[in-house]
């Protein structure tokens, strides 16, 4: 980490990127520490206070592998989704009228996963945050990029 | 109390435009509440008679589920970033 870091003060010293550019990439470094502290460049204050879980986000990160930053198309994404949204969501199936929940399930299993949407609840949410929280989901893809799928 | 969002910054640079904004959520919010405001006797019209076949209690359900998943959309943060295209989009 500590290497990518120095890698990009050396590229913003060449000014091969902006210091805006910059800031983000120091982010998106930060961001893949496991317990990062964030170091001051988002909020840092009401984390793991409004959830019952102590989780307040889902995160999903993706990092182009090296390979991939000296080829073309470098992609990054980083996307953060709070958990009271996820919540709002599961709460969401309980509206979809049932005969359209049976054509969901059915796509489902067309695609080869054995899921009943219509058993979501939003306790079962609950228990799989809390599973989840000490798990990291790490994804090396084919063209050397990380997908990392975490809470925080 | 879950407030619904107040801002959402929305950043996109590619190579024919970059440009940022941000959209005064509240006003959009204060704007629908206006105009629910003013429907509500309709609304409340249309759900007591929708009551006895089970739809005026889904139409509670998707007001109450509507506003958790908009009060929800707080913090949401979407960074995409490639060498020549940027999107990036921030409800706060």
């Amino acid at each position: 980490m500590a290497d990518n870091r120095k890698k990009i003060l050396e590229m913003l010293e060449k000014k091969k990127i902006t210091t805006d550019e910059a800031y983000r990439l120091l982010g998106a470094v930060d961001d893949e520490e496991p317990g990062h502290s964030n170091r001051g460049h988002e909020d840092t204050g009401s984390r793991r206070s409004a959830d019952k879980s102590g989780y307040k986000y889902l995160r999903v990160t993706i990092t182009p592998g090296e390979e991939q930053e000296q080829g073309e198309h470098p992609e990054r994404v980083n996307v953060r989704i709070p958990m009271s949204l996820l919540r709002a969501g599961i709460k969401l199936t309980s509206l979809i009228p049932p005969e359209h929940l049976d054509k969901a399930n059915k796509a489902l299993n067309d695609k080869g996963i054995d899921f009943d949407i219509s058993k979501i609840k939003p306790e079962d949410l609950e228990s799989l945050i809390e599973a989840i929280g000490d798990t990291e989901i790490d994804i090396d893809g084919k063209h050397g990029e990380k997908v990392k799928v975490f809470v925080e | 109390m879950n407030w619904p969002p107040m801002l959402m910054h929305v950043k996109i640079k590619n190579p024919q435009h970059q440009f940022g904004f941000w959209v005064p959520l509240f006003l959009i919010v204060l704007f629908v509440f206006i105009i629910l405001l003013a429907l509500l006797p309709l609304v409340l019209l249309a759900i007591l008679l929708a009551w006895p076949t089970g739809w005026g209690r889904w139409m509670v359900g998707a007001f109450k589920t509507g506003y958790a998943m908009l009060c929800s959309l707080r913090g949401t943060k979407v960074d995409i970033q490639k060498p020549k295209e940027t999107v990036f989009i921030s409800v706060v």
